[in-house]
């Protein structure tokens, strides 16, 4: 049993959507890999709303499989609404997204892992690191003991496994944390405090105190969940039925069709009696009272913020969303709340088809620690420890998406460090992931960071329609993409490529198709006439065709930005550069680079502050005499 | 920043002056030169009539192909009448035809980059690389109390605000208020783009700064007046050895080099005397705007010039780039002060005569490299580029909106860096204080 887990290469602790990602793409590089997990059954599971994808989230689902990832083969099997998001809206800013049958998630996410061959399950809580190297205080050093909390690293030391509460020992050179709001979790039932990670699940510490004893700092966030109901007692007379699409749209490029039945999702509202129901009782909201410390998310504010900070909004929307097929529970999206549950039994019957609904289980606010996550670097290692890598909300994200990418990246730089290849770092101009990690290890975060279009510089370029041909064949060079899906990808490609030369080739008029696809009022339909031979192409691979010719002039703008962005990547900066020593750097910039330690001139223009000067300066510097003898 | 780029910046003083000098540098040097003086690009002078809005302009180009350059690159420099508006519409015909505004200290870079400076030099241009930049930035704070500035903030904050509508309209589409936020986008950012177009293209009053100044700070009796004087080759201000002699700060024109600048001799500093103590801080306030500040330390040394120079740097740390150190009356003896911020230093002896030059030439080196840095300010340049973006973006009705956003975006990071703000991230700022949203 763990005797065979000798040649353990990497351990991956947490089961969620960041530790699934993280586990199997290192058993996908070849990694001999472990999952850790407090119950098998806790593998996968949504603790809050049932549902993948949205605007900006479904372009990262899409980003996730283009590399090999689970999530959108996950959601395709137990989807059972679909909607694609922005249709109205064009191409760039279209996203997919689904409802899911929570239950049916987990077990395919179950089941993926336990059929994939190297990878280990252990169920237990791992309560330390094991380290080797950096000097320690304490007595018992040696190699893979224990470090009590009474040490601190002085110099770096590197990962050599973790140690489990019931006393095993698990050795690798390779630790992925995932463990997202289990460190030092505290659960919120209005003045109810209890320890827990999730709603029936306990809390961890060791490893809190453990990094911190470290010297990493830690912060607190939180989230909050709404009250589940039982579909029985609500009355779906009063609420207005929202069908998903038909047919619907899968995530996964590897999916041929969805084949779950379809539900539709309700919306019902707030109203006047629901806000005096909370105004009336917002002292004993732990989130009012003082008694939550954490910073919570914007985008998923309690009903309470919403009441409190608008006051004069009459209504605020509620989807009512199905839990799965058969759960008989329902997730009302809207009213996510920590407050006692006296009143939430109040205020839901205020609400049209909530009269005589059921509490199934009570809403809550849970709190956590987080690493602000400029301790890691771009490849989500830990700059403190060798071979400890961080992914998900520990770095002070939220949203099953974003867990779910750094996990991908994170357990496939782990396992390619380990085979002593270069680690991979997703530049913004290429994917929503590589948006993700820059804007968190470069300017870190203080509430729970979430994606948005908005933040993409690139927008126009990262779209869902293509996120195989910018991700996949990276992933078919790095060995992390399945065989068919390579064989499919390659056949999808050469076929994009002859359409895309019969649309320069042939003319209308003077100018060619691929021109004219520019004005939006010129037909596709057109295009087939004038160019038969398409019609014996991929559909899905002259769809993005067609996306990429319509919007051919209006990149063309943002060209000279991305190689400017580019050239700044390609400028690596020294590991271990002694900024203090730069003279000609004005002081207030030597203490940004200092503390974030760019790998690269491009995340150094990046950093709050620093502005095209003090590039200059540096670049300047690095050529002088002076400064190659630093980089030396 | 690419080397595949063309730059191009005003090599002259902002200031009213008979002929200005832009030079460009890059490989659309030949196709530029083409457009503009209708010249074949080889190594030559060619007098022209360079085309603008405001008419047919006289200039003269020196068209210099690489390698043998300053910067290795393909060079032209194009000497016109030095009327700001000439050099504004230049620049903006310059941008038009794929040229774009160098970046503080970036020809320095490329004649580096191009092995055509001595590497040994590399700190000395990079202490001015440094001072360009932070007169740029000083240049820019100057500009922010002007009324272009301020109609650029207002317009900046309204430009967010329609950045926050175009992204609600992306990201929060499911919410349900939405829709009527998108009614009366496009309109409202054609009208956004009229009120940017007339401040961008309005003529700014006379500059504030428009001459440098050079300022001399010392401890009574340093010799800044022996100094001033010799400088300008007349008794102006009252010299004697009574320490405290010199009450207001005396002012005059001195040509240095190409450039007229305004020398001021500020009273003594320090000293226990009330009186005295109310002029020093008038005298620090001058010390802190001047362009270029001599240090004057006396043969006996002086403590409370270091302790001076310290509360200087406390209050703003960019006063080091701009300070020089002189140590006077070398005459008197020839002990060795220390220089204690490692400022670059000069000994002189008014009385003599000995030093004068060197200090003369080094300032003019200083106010050459102050002049090219800050010509066209941050301001003035990044509102021209966001004008450009946005005229691009609202050109063609049928433009797709997430098209028009990213130009949004691309016009206010121009304004925000323009104004030295902050710029990611506020767009959700606003968003969430201002729009209810989530589930």
């Amino acid at each position: 049993m763990i005797a065979a887990m000798a040649e353990l290469d990497v351990i991956v602790v947490g089961g969620g959507h960041a530790g699934i990602e993280a586990a199997l793409a290192a058993v996908r590089l070849g990694a001999s890999t472990c999952l850790v997990t407090f119950t098998r059954d806790g593998i996968g599971r949504m603790s809050c709303n049932p549902a993948i994808g949205g605007v900006a989230k479904g372009q990262i689902v899409r980003e996730i499989d283009a590399l090999g990832g689970a999530m959108g083969r996950l959601i395709d099997e137990a989807g059972i609404q679909f909607r694609m998001l922005n249709t109205s809206k064009g191409a760039a800013v279209i996203s997919p997204r689904a409802q899911a049958d929570k239950d049916a998630y987990q077990r395919a996410a179950q089941q993926m892992c336990e059929a994939t061959a190297g990878l280990t399950i252990v169920e237990g809580e791992a309560v330390q690191l094991l380290l080797q190297g950096g000097r320690q205080q304490a007595a018992g050093g040696g190699e893979g003991t224990a470090v009590t909390a009474a040490c601190r690293l002085t110099s770096a030391a590197s990962v050599a496994g973790v140690q489990l509460a019931d006393g095993r020992a698990l050795h690798a050179p390779r630790v992925v944390l995932t463990t997202g709001t289990f460190l030092g979790g505290l659960l919120h039932y209005g003045e109810d405090r209890i320890e827990g990670g999730r709603a029936g699940e306990k809390a961890s510490h060791g490893l809190g105190d453990q990094l911190r004893a470290l010297g990493f700092r830690t912060g607190r966030l939180k989230t909050g969940t709404p009250p589940r109901l039982d579909a029985s007692t609500i009355d779906w007379s009063a609420a207005d039925e929202q069908k998903g699409d038909d047919p619907p749209v899968p995530f996964s490029f590897m999916t041929r069709e969805i084949t779950k039945p379809q539900v539709s999702c309700y919306i019902t509202y707030t109203n006047a009696n629901t806000h005096k129901v909370i105004a009336d009782n917002l002292a004993r909201s732990p989130l009012y009272s003082g008694q939550i410390v954490g910073v919570g998310p914007r985008y998923c504010p309690s009903i309470e913020d919403k009441i409190k900070r608008f006051p004069d909004r009459e209504s605020h929307h509620i989807f009512l969303e199905p839990e799965g097929l058969d759960s008989g529970e329902v997730y009302p999206n809207g009213i996510s709340t920590s407050m006692p549950r006296d009143v939430q039994d109040a205020l839901v019957r205020t609400i049209p088809g909530l009269e005589r609904a059921r509490i199934v289980r009570y809403g809550y606010a849970v709190e956590y620690d987080f690493i602000p996550p400029t301790q890691v670097d771009a490849t989500l290692q830990t700059k403190l420890v060798r071979g400890l890598y961080l992914a998900g909300q520990i770095n002070g994200t939220t949203g099953y998406e974003e867990a779910g990418a750094q996990g991908l990246m994170a357990g496939l730089n782990a396992a390619l460090t380990l085979g002593g290849r270069e680690p991979v770092v997703l530049r913004r101009d290429q994917a929503y992931i590589g948006v993700l990690i820059d804007d968190l290890t470069t300017r870190g975060t203080d509430e729970p960071y979430r994606m948005f279009t908005s933040l993409a510089e690139y927008r126009l370029r990262l779209r869902t329609d293509n996120a195989d041909r910018r991700l996949t064949p990276l992933g078919i060079e790095l060995g992390c993409v399945e065989q068919e899906r390579r064989q499919r990808f390659e056949a999808k490609l050469a076929d994009y490529k002859r359409g895309e030369a019969l649309l320069r080739e042939t003319m209308q008029g003077d100018k060619t198709l691929y021109f004219r696809l520019r004005s939006p009022e010129f037909p596709w339909s057109k295009v087939l006439e004038l160019a038969p031979g398409l019609a014996t192409l991929d559909p899905a691979a002259l769809a993005t065709l067609e996306i990429d010719a319509r919007y051919d002039g209006y990149m063309g703008r943002e060209d000279a930005e991305v190689a400017r962005m580019r050239e700044l990547e390609t400028f690596r900066l020294p590991p271990g550069l002694h900024y203090a020593a730069i003279q000609p750097l004005r002081k207030e910039a030597r203490e940004k680079l200092a503390r974030v330690g760019p790998l690269t001139l491009g995340q150094a223009a990046r950093i709050p502050g620093i502005g095209p000067g003090d590039l200059t300066v540096l670049r300047v510097w690095l050529k002088s005499s002076r400064g190659s003898a630093a980089a030396q | 920043m690419p080397d595949a780029d063309t730059i191009f910046a005003l090599a002259t003083p902002a200031a009213p002056s008979p002929v200005a000098l832009i030079r460009v540098s890059g490989p659309r040097c030949a196709a530029i030169c083409n457009q503009l003086c209708g010249a074949e690009f080889k190594r030559s002078s060619v007098d022209c009539r360079i085309s603008l809005p405001l008419g047919e302009v006289p200039a003269t180009a020196w068209l210099l192909p690489g390698p043998a350059t300053l910067t290795g690159d393909d060079t032209l420099e194009l000497r016109i009448p030095g009327n700001l508006a000439i050099v504004r519409e230049l620049e903006t015909r310059l941008r038009a035809l794929g040229a774009r505004d160098a970046e503080p200290g970036e020809f320095t870079r490329r004649a580096l980059d191009a092995g055509k400076l001595d590497l040994s030099r590399a700190e000395a241009v990079l202490q001015l690389i440094n001072a360009t930049d932070e007169v740029s930035r000083r240049q820019a704070v100057a500009d922010l109390s002007g009324e272009t500035a301020t109609r650029i903030g207002a317009l900046a904050e309204q430009l967010r605000g329609l950045r926050a509508r175009f992204e609600m309209s992306f990201d929060f589409s499911e919410e349900e208020h939405a829709e009527s936020l998108e009614q009366r986008l496009q309109a409202d950012l054609h009208e956004f783009v009229s009120g940017l177009r007339s401040v961008v293209g309005a003529d700014d009053p006379a500059p504030r700064q428009a001459k440098p100044v050079i300022a001399l700070f010392g401890p009574p009796n340093a010799g800044k007046s022996t100094l001033f004087n010799a400088l300008l080759g007349t008794p102006r201000a009252l010299v004697s050895s009574t320490p405290g002699t010199t009450r207001d700060p005396v002012e005059a024109d001195l040509s240095i080099g190409s450039h007229v600048a305004c020398i001021a001799d500020l009273s003594g500093v320090g000293g226990s005397d009330v009186d005295l103590g109310r002029f020093a801080e008038a005298a620090r306030a001058r010390a802190m705007q001047a362009d270029v500040l001599l240090l004057l330390c006396p043969p006996e040394g002086s403590e409370e010039l270091i302790e001076e120079l310290k509360e200087l740097q406390r209050r703003d740390a960019s006063v080091r780039s701009r300070a020089m150190w002189v140590r006077t009356k070398s005459d008197l003896t020839f002990e060795q002060r220390a220089n204690p911020a490692g400022l670059e230093e000069v000994s002189l002896s008014a009385l003599s005569g000995a030093g004068l030059e060197d200090l003369r030439s080094r300032l003019e080196a200083r106010l050459d490299q102050a002049a090219s840095g800050c010509a066209t300010s941050l301001l003035r340049m990044r509102s021209a580029a966001a004008l450009a973006l946005l005229e691009q973006a609202t050109a063609d009705p049928d433009t797709p909106h997430e098209v028009v956003a990213s130009d949004v975006r691309r016009a206010l990071t121009a304004l925000d860096e323009a104004l030295m703000a902050e710029a990611p991230g506020e767009v959700l700022d606003l968003i969430f204080s201002r729009f209810c949203i989530g589930k």
